[in-house]
């Protein structure tokens, strides 16, 4: 059985270590012996620093470890973080993020490892820096892991059941024109404002379909008013849940760019990155199929969903061995100071994390 | 006239700083010689001197004005002048400007006062802040000046003469729209870099015509790559040697700007600056054909033209008071490489000697 108290004690526990990233490490320390306290086998430190910690099965014979996974950063103000039980929710004193993310998952993790009375392997891991780049997740030695399936708590409500994630390429475009006093000889200038302009006139933006979008996020160009500008910069962005179309986009996203730059005559310099890579879980898998059924078992309604995101599931996904669903934490208005848990819903994801674990066993 | 006192004076002035809007405490200095030299003096309401001489062995009850501006850019505190008499050039150290420009004009009006031996009423009229976009000269009280014409010493070489100047207008634009995140709710949102490309993309930029020119000189927009931007900044110029046209840029830019905003949905705010008024003197006029009889009479064969930049001119003639711009002998102003031509600054203080006299 979930007990409530003791899930809200760990979490303001854990809350109370600031671990902004990338000073993450004093937070994985201690989630390495509370672990250790709560019976894990083995725990290991990979080079990155992320934490893997064994349980053997508990009550069962599987052989078929289940990984677990959240991440130990948060983002900033997170330091000196006090939580405030109220009724309802938690939340911070509103000077600093409450740090749900994902200190809330961890505490369900927790929760469950103490209250579930059978379960198979399981596999636990705190990642380092999910919130920058690199993340920990990108970084894991992965040849540690022998988990089957695999569950990130990261997202909001206990309903998600995250099954896709885009793919996502971060382009930076730099224009070169020619420099020339504006007043007294603009002839002899080339603008690269104008081919800026050029280039995302004729750039499809924002919605492209049901999984595609395009952003340009940000533009810097030119240096003063009377000068014509010489260097205009773009920080692009485009994501589609097909790993092909994102790619598709990708490329017609450089021709528009080639070809303003060639209209004008300046110089273009492109560089991408891939920033996600897209996956996708079928319904019909043991991990989502598992997830349902837990789900129903708590009386909730399954929200099975892609997102257009990124969390460490994307990175576990993309080694292609742990098929890797995301679920909800309970928390809303990440990132910010008014961050909060809604304390039902932190003890229905436990409840849920505990069924699931109890069926595999 | 006497070289080596000008170089002092011009010394003594650069090694106090008058960084804009800092110059009051210069500007007094500058008063403190004047009454010296036996002037009238007032400063009006902004802070702006005018100096009043009374004619010297002459008759002429026409005054004559001499403008130059008090104050510099940056780095102007700390100017150690350095004279490089192989060179024959007054330099800085090289860590500040030198403030040839303006103070190198200055130098020269005081020492045509001491050395000419006769001239007509003069009026000396010392500005404020200049550089920010001749601010001292756009409140300065006109009622106080009598002079039918004035010469603005503030050009690099003396054989210039500068007969018109561009109206130069500044815009400031920003476009707000509505963030959103791009990729899971962009149709929330409303990008703002798009907006704003909108407007530039159908402006005509660059050479408009021989007389006049466009250009968006900043483009600034967004906060981070998996937004979609909410705020977008633009720096925008138009000028025109015709001033009516100048206007005529500037409105239908703003329009183009207004016109993108309303059709994106975007909240936009637009703040103007009219920068310099723009002028055009005919060379048949008298404050023209007497500088350059005078520059002819020193063999100088002087370079009459029109600039696009502003000066303090630009305020007089708006006005109705003729001026134009004559040169003061400085090289790469604005820059720690600032330097003044010491010859030049002689050649010009003796065509000023010879102006007045010849006024007399």
């Amino acid at each position: 059985m979930i007990d409530k108290g003791r899930l809200i004690k760990t979490f303001c526990e854990l809350v109370r270590i600031p671990s902004v990233s990338p000073d993450d490490k004093e937070f994985i320390a201690y989630m390495e012996k509370l672990l250790k306290k709560e019976g894990a086998k083995s725990t290991t430190i990979d080079t990155f620093g992320n934490l893997i910690a064994r349980f053997d099965a508990k009550n069962s014979s599987s052989k078929d470890a289940v990984l677990f996974s959240c991440h130990g950063d948060t983002v900033s103000p997170g330091i000196g973080i006090e939580p405030v039980v109220e009724e309802k929710v938690i939340r911070s004193k509103g000077d600093t993020i409450l740090g749900g993310d994902d200190k809330g998952g961890i505490a369900e993790i927790v929760e469950m490892l103490r209250s579930a009375k059978k379960h198979p392997p399981l596999e636990i891991v705190i990642t380092r820096c999910e919130e920058i780049v690199p993340a920990g997740a990108e970084m894991l030695d992965y040849s540690l892991l022998k988990s089957k399936m695999g569950y990130v708590i990261d997202m909001d409500a206990p309903s998600d059941v995250i099954i896709g994630g885009p793919t996502a390429f971060f382009v930076t475009v730099k224009f070169k024109g020619k420099p020339a006093h504006a007043g007294v000889y603009p002839e002899k200038g080339i603008s690269a404002i104008q081919v800026l302009a050029e280039a995302i006139s004729n750039l499809k933006l924002g919605r492209l379909d049901e999984g595609s979008t395009a952003n340009v996020g940000v533009v810097k160009g030119g240096t003063a008013s009377n000068v014509i500008p010489e260097d205009a910069e773009l920080e692009v962005e485009c994501r589609s849940l097909d790993d092909k179309k994102a790619r598709e986009i990708l490329k017609e996203m450089k021709t528009v760019f080639n070809n303003a730059a060639k209209k004008f005559g300046a110089g273009v310099e492109i560089k991408e990155e891939t920033a996600l890579v897209a996956y996708s879980i079928p319904k019909d898998s043991k991990v989502v199929q598992i997830t349902i059924n837990a789900m129903k078992k708590n009386g909730i309604k399954e929200d099975v969903k892609s997102m257009a995101g990124g969390t460490d599931a994307t990175h576990i996904n993309l080694q292609g061995k742990i098929p890797t669903v995301v679920l909800g934490i309970g928390g809303r208005m990440y990132h910010s100071t008014d961050e909060y848990i809604v304390i039902d819903e932190m003890v229905a994801v436990a409840n849920v994390i505990t069924t699931i674990v109890e069926d595999l066993a | 006239m006497n070289t080596e006192r000008l170089i002092n004076t011009f010394r003594e002035l650069v090694k106090i700083p008058s960084e804009s809007p800092d110059d009051k405490e210069f500007i007094s200095f500058v008063e403190k010689i004047m009454k010296l030299e036996g002037a009238k003096t007032k400063k009006d309401a902004y802070g702006n001197l005018v100096a009043k001489f009374a004619a010297k062995k002459s008759q002429s009850k026409t005054p004559i004005g001499f403008c130059c501006h008090a104050d510099t850019v940056k780095p102007g505190v700390g100017i150690k002048p350095i004279v490089d008499k192989e060179k024959g050039i007054i330099k800085s150290d090289g860590t500040t400007i030198l403030a040839a420009d303006d103070k190198a004009g200055i130098a020269e009006v005081i020492e045509m006062i001491r050395a000419a031996e006769k001239h007509p009423p003069i009026e000396v009229i010392i500005t404020r802040c200049e550089e920010p976009g001749s601010l001292g000269a756009k409140n300065l009280d006109y009622s106080l000046i009598d002079s039918k014409m004035v010469y603005v010493i503030d050009e690099d070489s003396p054989d210039t003469v500068v007969i018109g100047e561009a109206t130069h207008i500044h815009m400031d634009v920003t476009y707000t729209g509505r963030s959103a995140h791009s990729g899971c709710e962009p149709e929330k949102g409303i990008s703002s870099i798009q907006a704003a490309v909108r407007a530039i993309y159908n402006m005509k930029l660059g050479r408009i015509d021989e007389e006049s020119t466009t250009n968006v000189g900043i483009f600034q927009g967004g906060e981070a790559r998996n937004s979609i931007p909410e705020i977008t900044k633009i720096m925008a110029e138009c000028r025109s040697l015709n001033h009516e046209k100048a206007l005529k840029l500037s409105e239908d830019m703003i329009s183009a700007f207004r016109k993108a905003s309303d059709e994106s949905g975007t909240k936009i705010n637009i703040e103007t600056n009219m920068v310099s008024h723009g002028y055009k003197i005919s060379a048949d006029t008298d404050i023209v054909k007497l500088f350059v009889t005078t520059l002819k009479k020193h063999n100088i064969n002087p370079d009459v033209k029109y600039i696009v930049a502003g000066t303090d001119a630009g305020l007089f003639n708006e006005h109705n008071v003729p001026a134009v711009v004559v040169g003061a002998g400085c090289r790469e102003i604005h820059t720690k490489a600032e330097y003044a031509i010491i010859s030049e600054m002689e050649t010009m203080t003796k065509v000023l000697i010879t102006l007045v006299e010849d006024l007399a």
